[in-house]
């Protein structure tokens, strides 16, 4: 007759092995869409780049020791390509320049009425009755 | 002969200041009467308050007493005031002769009535012969408002003659000195300057159609009220603003024409 061995009973759980685990098939890496990427580093770059262009179009400032000569007054000139007619250096003429700008003078300073002139402010009625 | 002429001349200058100094004087006096009346006003005030609240013979009698006094000195004013207007008229160069004797025929049509006006003031024995003789003087007193302000006006007038006679003198000289000159520039600024002399012209005449209009409106200034009076005389002394500012854009124009002139091309 044959005796009947206990079996062992089966492990609850498989015990950890030292081995390596068993590599499971990776999902699929999602794709990056580098056009997007461009798409919004394109704006960056065209930012940055307008900076430092326009940085360099700026007018390179002078800093002018004080210390120095200060540079000369502009001279006034008499219209150098234009020549001066003979009317010009008569004595008729610039006696005529001096009586325009009294006329002028005297138009400005000339009131349309004089204010020492103002009528007097009366209350005429008595007011007893 | 030359030192007689320059004997002349100093003894004439004296007379100079004299001729301003009258309107001076008369604006000092006028002052000074304004003064006087600004008290003698305030003083009647004061009585007349005091009689009408108690009415009392003392009362009464003080009320009579400051009304004759602030009514003499009231004409006063208004005389020292015409004076200064005539002092003004007197002196003033820009007015013609008729214009002038028409307005001091104004002027003295008025003094003849504050001096008849001033001439009752002795008579006056009660607040009733007050009260009279002071409404005489305000029935008057829009015809003499009236004959002040176109006396004032008329001197505004005269004022801007003044500046005219000096204007037609400038461009009268330019054109002399254009006219003498004339061969030496090419025609092209022949026409240039002449242009010049044409926008000059025509200020004048817009100068001269405003005061023309200022002119006529003076003499016809009869109006119902003191306030439209004078609301008119304002519009009046605008006008003569505006006519000033036709000379003084010509005057800028004629700088122009200097400029043009100094150059040949």
């Amino acid at each position: 007759m044959e005796t009947l061995q206990p079996t062992p009973p089966a492990p609850a759980a498989n015990p950890p092995t030292g081995g390596p685990p068993a590599v499971s098939p990776a999902p699929p890496a999602p794709k990056r869409d580098y056009h997007i990427i461009l798409i919004l580093l394109l704006p960056l770059v065209a930012i940055v780049g307008s900076y430092f262009l326009f940085r360099t179009k700026e007018p390179q400032t002078t800093v002018v020791d004080p210390s120095s000569t200060p540079p000369q007054a502009p001279i006034a000139t008499q219209n150098p390509g234009r020549s001066l007619s003979q009317v010009a250096t008569q004595s008729a003429y610039l006696a005529l320049e001096q009586q325009v700008v009294d006329l002028s003078t005297q138009i400005s300073q000339t009131s349309p009425q004089d204010v020492r002139t103002a009528p007097p402010s009366l209350i005429l009625p008595l007011g007893f009755k | 002969m030359a030192k007689v002429l320059i004997v002349l001349s100093l003894l004439a200058l004296p007379l100079l200041h004299i001729v301003h100094a009258t309107s001076e004087q008369a604006y000092s006096d006028y002052i000074y009467q304004s003064d006087q009346y600004r008290n003698s006003y305030s003083d009647f005030q004061i009585a007349k308050n005091e009689y009408l609240k108690f009415k009392t013979l003392t009362s009464q009698t003080t009320a009579l007493e400051k009304t004759k006094l602030m009514l003499v000195q009231r004409d006063q004013l208004l005389q020292s005031y015409l004076n200064l207007l005539k002092e003004k008229l007197n002196e003033d160069t820009g007015l013609g002769a008729p214009d002038k004797n028409q307005y001091l025929g104004i002027l003295q049509n008025e003094l003849t009535f504050l001096n008849n006006h001033s001439a009752l003031m002795p008579s006056i024995g009660s607040l009733d012969d007050a009260t009279n003789i002071s409404k005489q003087l305000e029935s008057h007193y829009l015809v003499l408002r009236t004959s002040i302000q176109q006396l004032r006006i008329a001197l505004g007038l005269g004022a801007m003659s003044r500046l005219s006679l000096q204007y037609d003198d400038t461009v009268q000289k330019a054109q002399t000195l254009m006219d003498s000159n004339r061969a030496g520039f090419p025609i092209e600024k022949q026409a240039t300057i002449d242009r010049w002399f044409l926008q000059i012209g025509n200020k004048r005449t817009l100068y001269q159609q405003k005061i023309d209009a200022i002119a006529a409106a003076n003499g016809t200034l009869k109006k119902n009220s003191l306030q439209e009076l004078d609301d008119t005389a304002n519009k009046l002394f605008q006008n003569i603003a505006e006519a000033r500012q036709y000379l003084s854009e010509g005057s800028l124009y004629m700088s122009e024409l200097l400029t043009a002139l100094r150059y040949i091309d």
